[in-house]
């Protein structure tokens, strides 16, 4: 059975003056899907999401959200849809509550004050909900970002780089709520990010663009998949290494780096065998760290054109 | 809508800004009567000094209406800009804030919207008039007592009390439909920028610009004059003519309407299909 | 010398025949101030009417006092302005100061014959400098009265009765002239006439008449 798309992108396009933002993008995001929506800074992720929510016009294409047109059924569509569109950004002079209470009434959630206890609770800011929002560090804020997002029940949540701004504990924690939403109570998720870990560890499918079109789509397994990661190496003796490296058949663009380590693109699954490769052949292996970043995966999808 | 005009009467009125606006009126007004209340006499002789060598003036000269006619004269140059402070800011400062990211991702019509921020900004101008009525008339009749509006108005026309009375009614209304021409010329502004700073600038800009420009009266702009809103910004004090220019005065209200309507469509228009990028 | 007496004698009878024909002018102005001055104070009920090209104004009711010699106060509950002179009866003090009067002529004014009588201050210290007065010999009440000052242009007086005591009028109307105002505008705001020139036509008349009730005398 075809599972239910909630989200669909179809050639869609958008240009500011002369630049194409967003050029001829189609995606699909099924029901319970937490879809990563990845692109270096620029790439036309907040333009999409920005159409997608009706900020924004697109001057072509066709967007549905749960199979309806949105720009046909804007109302009834909006209403299933949380989002946090870059910066988490409130009314700095109301308090936390009072924000919630604005945002509540105007997505007509009913049992409003029962409910803003509820998400205010989920994001753990109960404490300071009488706070004026000026007053909230970056954090906070990306928290009643959340809150606001889920205040009405939505079907489908956008989150636009929810983990810029938090350190690395709250990053943790934003997946981990994330993740609840998405098992608990179903909810599928857009997460737009340029950190291709982030996506990798919350994702089950991701659309990765570039200069506003599509490169690749579908699942973050299949996807990453024998792409290769860029690993350093740190070994005893780089020179041996490289030999060693250069005839083992999985690695690829093979090079000396600095501090006696050696970079090479590899395959996740077949590190341990390299690993053993070396081995045999007396070369000590300090240490290995992945490098990967989406850059460098564009780099090899766009390679691989 | 109702809902939509609650949640922006509340963000205005919990807003610091809106109170600059209340602060000031009270401040002018209050420092406009305290001058009389201590002042007055000398300040009257001088004006009426060359009147008084023939004539005997008789009877209450400082009183409620004539110092209200007097705030009258020296606000409508003030409260444009306080109007602007708060209408300016309406649409602009929700773009400057980022705040239309959170509430237009919501199933809210951008035109119910903009007539609640209009309705509410509207309201914030009425009040503000209503502060200075109040005021004014109010706190005028305790401290000077009711009398004869005495005004100089290239000819000097004295009003009875109750005559006094109707005129001012008139004149503050009609004081409130050309502040709602600024408070929608600022909401136009509004619309087009991504912070407040520049239509409340602009909206003041506009005003006093054309205005220089008009009192200057370089020939070539003569013949536009009449259509320039600016020109009808005082055209309250047409209430204080002694035969009421009927001509005129409706001349001045549909000017008003017409520039109202032409600026919140030209508002509308833009803002139901601007892409919001901030 | 005799042709010198006859013509004396006729010079002399000329005009002891004018003095016995009609009271001295000096002595009828004088008889009028001592009638006047047998009222020593009133006070009336006033209804105004302002005629002034740059004033506009509804006529509005006053009340109000004199005492002798020139105590005058008007009571108004709205504002009220009056032509300074004329309204104060300074021609009081002129009737009361030295003067010569000048017999003038004979005419019929307002239905009523009057004697035209010239009275010229003789000091210095009233602002008046001529005053041409019609005086109703029969009734010995001034029919119209005309003022030259030395500050404030002319002004005339015209009077009616109405068997008031002690014949106090019962309306006046005074005309007298206006030096045109220029009134400063920019303390009023009023932008319109800023932009507009300011004629200055010089002088012009201006006109109050004044009807007076429920006189209470003395």
């Amino acid at each position: 059975m075809e599972k239910e798309v909630f989200l669909e992108l179809e050639n869609v396009s958008k240009k500011y003056g002369t630049i194409n933002a967003v050029n001829n993008l189609s995606l699909k995001v099924f029901k319970n899907d937490i879809y990563g929506f990845l692109g270096p800074n620029g790439a036309g992720k907040s333009t999409s999401i920005r159409m997608i929510l009706s900020l924004i016009t697109p001057d072509s294409g066709k967007i549905k959200l749960f199979g309806k047109d949105l720009s046909v059924d804007r109302y009834t569509t909006l209403s299933r849809v949380g989002a946090l569109v870059e910066k988490p950004d409130f009314y700095p002079y109301l308090t936390a509550r009072k924000n919630l209470e604005i945002l509540g009434k105007l997505s007509n959630v009913k049992n409003l004050d029962a409910k803003i206890d509820e998400v205010l609770d989920l994001v753990k800011l109960s404490s300071r909900q009488h706070s004026k929002v000026k007053t909230f560090s970056q954090g906070m804020r990306q928290r009643l970002g959340i809150a606001q997002s889920v205040l009405h029940d939505p079907d489908l949540i956008i989150l636009d780089e929810p983990g810029n701004g938090l350190d690395p504990q709250g990053q943790k924690e934003m997946r981990m709520l994330i993740q609840k939403l998405n098992v608990e109570r179903g909810i599928t998720f857009v997460i737009s990010s340029h950190i291709l870990a982030e996506v990798e560890q919350l994702a089950n499918r991701m659309i990765i663009i570039n200069k506003g079109k599509s490169l690749v789509e579908g699942e973050v397994s299949e996807l990453l998949e024998g792409s290769g990661i860029l690993v350093t190496v740190e070994v005893s003796d780089p020179e041996k290494a490289l030999l060693v490296a250069s005839k083992f058949e999985s690695a690829q663009d093979t090079e000396l780096s600095e501090n006696n380590s050696l970079r090479l693109r590899i395959p996740r699954e077949r590190i341990p065998e390299l690993l053993a490769e070396f081995e045999r052949n007396a070369v000590k292996v300090y240490s290995v760290i992945p490098a990967r970043s989406l850059e460098d995966y564009f780099i090899s999808k766009i390679g691989n054109e | 809508m109702n809902k939509l005009v609650r949640i922006e009467l509340y963000k205005i009125f919990t807003k610091p800004r809106t109170y600059i606006g209340f602060a000031a009126v009270f401040l002018i007004v209050v420092s406009i009567q305290l001058g009389f209340y201590f002042e007055g006499e000398e300040i009257l002789d001088f004006v009426i000094q060359n009147l008084k060598d023939s004539f005997l003036f008789e009877g209450k000269l400082i009183n409620v209406y004539t110092v209200s006619y007097i705030v009258l004269t020296s606000l409508w140059i003030h409260v444009p800009i306080l109007i602007a402070l708060v209408t300016g800011d309406l649409i602009a400062g929700e773009a400057n804030s980022g705040t239309f990211r959170l509430i237009l991702t919501r199933p809210v019509s951008r035109t119910k919207l903009l007539f609640a921020k209009f309705f509410a900004g509207w309201t914030y101008t009425y009040l503000v008039i209503i502060l200075m009525i109040l005021l004014s008339v109010g706190l005028g009749s305790i401290l000077f007592g009711s009398g004869d509006l005495l005004i100089l108005k290239g000819t000097l026309n004295i009003f009875e009390a109750e005559d006094a009375l109707w005129r001012f009614g008139l004149a503050y209304s009609y004081g409130i439909l050309s502040m709602t021409v600024v408070a929608s010329l600022a909401f136009m502004l509004s619309a087009f920028a991504e912070n407040s700073i520049g239509p409340i600038i602009g909206t003041f800009a506009i005003i006093i610009g054309i205005t220089v420009i008009s009192t200057l009266g370089f020939s070539m702009l003569r013949p536009i004059i009449p259509y320039l809103f600016t020109t009808y910004l005082p055209a309250w004090q047409l209430f204080f003519d002694y035969e009421l220019d009927y001509v005129k005065i409706s001349r001045a209200v549909f000017t008003d309407l017409a520039y109202i309507i032409l600026f919140l469509s030209v508002t509308f228009y833009h803002f139901r299909k601007k892409d919001i990028v901030s | 010398m005799m042709r010198f007496i006859i013509v004396l004698v006729g010079i002399l009878s000329f005009f002891s025949s004018r003095i016995n024909a009609q009271k001295d002018a000096g002595d009828l102005v004088k008889d009028l101030a001592l009638k006047m001055q047998l009222v020593e104070k009133y006070t009336a009920d006033i209804l105004v009417k302002i005629d002034v090209e740059f004033v506009n104004i509804e006529e509005r009711k006053a009340k109000v006092f004199f005492e002798k010699p020139d105590k005058f106060e008007i009571k108004s509950t709205g504002i009220l302005l009056l032509p300074k002179k004329g309204v104060e009866m300074d021609y009081l003090k002129l009737f009361s100061s030295e003067f010569t009067a000048i017999d003038e002529k004979t005419e019929i004014v307002s239905g009523v014959q009057a004697r035209l009588i010239k009275i010229i201050p003789m000091g210095s210290e009233l602002d008046i400098v001529l005053a041409q007065v019609w005086i109703d010999e029969g009734n010995l009440r001034i029919v119209r009265m005309k003022t030259y000052t030395k500050s404030s242009g002319s002004y005339s007086i015209d009077f009616n009765y109405n068997n008031n005591p002690f014949d106090l009028p019962a309306a006046i109307r005074v005309e007298f002239d206006v030096k045109n105002m220029s009134l400063p505008s920019t303390l009023t705001g009023d932008l319109e006439s800023l932009s507009k020139k300011l004629d200055s036509k010089g002088v012009t008349k201006g006109i109050v008449s004044i009807e007076y009730s429920n006189y209470i005398v003395n």
